[in-house]
């Protein structure tokens, strides 16, 4: 399995690396030779210690997005836009079209 | 839930006072568009953007923006396969007097339990029972 490391110079001069797959495995060297042989360590020594477990959970996250009170910023908002009442007027021209269509 | 018809969204765009009184006393999670009436809203919004001249794109591009955006502070109830079943039921029985999406939206109503709020009682009244009609612009709060 391969693994994506981050290699940040510090302040002092060294190597920090981090791993976005293993966010608690974290190791700092001198040399960024270094840095890759302690990661590479420290990610087995993890892994040989860890097992993988995956869990449905059968709950759907809320709806976002929709608000849980009135929205009255929106209310009026097409008050002076012609083009509102024209949509709705084609909207319902649409609908009558059906009757007979149909 | 209060599935609202197309009359009633555009009754909210122009700030009507009814309807401002109704939306005092009814939670907002209380209240739903039909996918019917987002596909018609966003299908008249969509062609004015796509056919508009190139004087007009500008405005209806913006007013395509601003109506997603609009639309997307309401649940939006969608119209499912018990839906569809309704539908059939009804098409039989009014097939040649009644309005394709109103059909639709009647079925949305009857198949989900909700109550219909539209300003256009006439096509409604013979396919849904009188519970689950409101009107929330000419029948104020206070006489209903």
């Amino acid at each position: 399995m391969q693994y994506t490391l981050i290699l940040t110079e510090t302040a002092e001069g060294g190597i920090q690396v981090t791993i976005p797959a293993l966010p608690a495995c974290r190791v700092e060297a001198a040399t960024r030779d270094d840095a890759i042989r302690l990661a590479r360590e420290a990610i087995a020594q993890l892994v040989s210690r860890s097992e993988v477990v995956q869990v449905d959970i059968p709950e759907q996250p809320r709806a976002t997005g929709v608000p849980h009170e009135t929205p009255w910023v929106w209310f009026g908002t097409a008050r002076a836009d012609p083009t509102w009442d024209a949509l709705f007027d084609e909207i319902e021209q649409r609908r009558e079209a059906t009757r007979v269509a149909r | 839930m209060y599935l609202w018809d197309a009359n009633i969204l555009r009754a909210f765009g122009q700030g009507h006072a009814s309807l401002r009184l109704y939306l005092l006393r009814v939670p907002w999670a209380e209240i739903a568009l039909p996918s019917v009436v987002v596909a018609e809203v966003l299908r008249g919004r969509c062609e004015f953007a796509l056919k508009a001249t190139p004087a007009e794109a500008p405005l209806a591009h913006q007013r395509l923006l601003d109506t997603q955006q609009m639309l997307a502070q309401f649940r939006i109830v969608v119209f499912d396969v018990a839906c569809a079943t309704v539908m059939e039921r009804l098409r039989q029985q009014h097939r040649r007097r009644k309005r394709y999406a109103d059909l639709m939206i009647a079925a949305m109503v009857i198949a989900g339990q909700h109550i219909l709020v539209t300003r256009n009682r006439t096509d409604f009244v013979d396919v849904l029972p009188a519970t689950q009609l409101a009107n929330w612009i000419d029948d104020p709060p206070d006489a209903s």
